[in-house]
């Protein structure tokens, strides 16, 4: 994984334009920027690593093809890739059959084993497992917002929805996640007194 | 447990999931880096970076074609200076014994009688 850490803290458009001058070191620039955090987000919607990871590599794919004509000030190249991102699953999601259901529950468990780390994985599966339980529009704009971080008017522009509905979608994410794992507070390591 | 412990739980298990999600694998990365090489632009499809104006000296000596046109027009106007203003006795001759320059005074005369239609007539 190091040998890929190029980061040179150049921005993405000018990074963007590099590798349309035929810069390679740019194109790992960006995937070593990009492709985490939109594995992360396709793994969250579709369940489904093998998915995932065609998801993620598609999307950067399309980011080659459309360098050369990108054009600084259109959009960011963060939004632009997280939204082609959300399309592509969304796509997924709608082919799938029933009986597809068999195919999710394999993201790999690479979390640490150690005891100090039990309760954190407890956590971080339990979280999953309710996140998976939630609509789709409520699990992409959860997921943008509160595990990758992405401003409310940023998952508007990514979701192509009004800065109010995204509240109104992240809210009742939130009341259902909630809802969902306080059942389970004790397991998790949450007492009531503190 | 109220609704800010709710809050504050669902905090936590969003952390907690953020510092495990496992990173891209090498083979990931390096399929996406094989397909940024399948698609970089040939050196001819590449936009060639944005080349300042050129000044107004550029536009000029490009107007009396480049610095060669600029050395050859100056050579010329000084061999012209030179040929105006230097005396012309060596010139007088040259290799081939002929004068360049013929400082015989010659006048042109006119003498309306010649010319007149009687001695065209009488002459035929």
């Amino acid at each position: 994984m190091m040998a890929f850490d190029t980061d040179t803290g150049q921005s993405d458009a000018a990074l963007l334009d590099a590798f349309a001058q035929g810069s390679q070191a740019a194109a790992r620039s960006l995937t070593m920027r990009h492709t985490g955090p939109l594995l992360s987000l396709a793994r969250r919607m579709l369940g489904n690593e093998a998915e995932a990871e065609d998801v993620a590599q598609e999307t950067m794919l399309r980011l080659w093809k459309i360098a050369p004509d990108w054009r600084e000030g259109d959009a960011k190249v963060s939004t632009w890739l997280y939204r082609v991102a959300s399309n592509l699953c969304t796509d997924r999601l709608r082919k799938r059959r029933p009986s597809d259901a068999d195919a999710l529950d394999t993201l790999p468990d690479t979390r640490p084993g150690a005891e100090a780390g039990l309760q954190s994985q407890a956590r971080a599966t339990a979280l999953e497992a309710a996140l998976a339980e939630l609509p789709e529009r409520q699990r992409l704009a959860v997921t943008l917002r509160f595990l990758q971080d992405r401003p409310n008017p940023e998952v508007a522009e990514i979701m192509d929805l009004s800065v109010d509905a995204v509240e109104s979608l992240l809210s009742r994410g939130k009341r259902a996640l909630k809802d969902q794992l306080a059942s389970r507070k004790d397991a998790l390591g949450f007492s009531e007194d503190g | 447990m109220d609704d800010k412990d709710k809050d504050l739980m669902l905090d936590a298990m969003f952390e907690a999931a953020k510092s495990l999600e496992p990173g891209p694998s090498a083979d990931l990365l390096g399929r996406i880096l094989a397909d940024a090489a399948e698609q970089a632009p040939s050196p001819a499809d590449a936009v060639p970076a944005a080349q300042p104006a050129p000044g107004i000296l550029d536009q000029l000596g490009q107007m009396f074609g480049g610095w060669r046109g600029a050395a050859a027009l100056t050579a010329s106007a000084m061999l012209g200076l030179w040929i105006g203003y230097a005396d012309p006795t060596g010139l007088q001759s040259d290799a081939l014994g002929m004068d360049v320059f013929d400082t015989t005074e010659q006048t042109l005369t006119f003498d309306p009688d010649e010319t007149s239609l009687d001695v065209f007539l009488l002459e035929g």
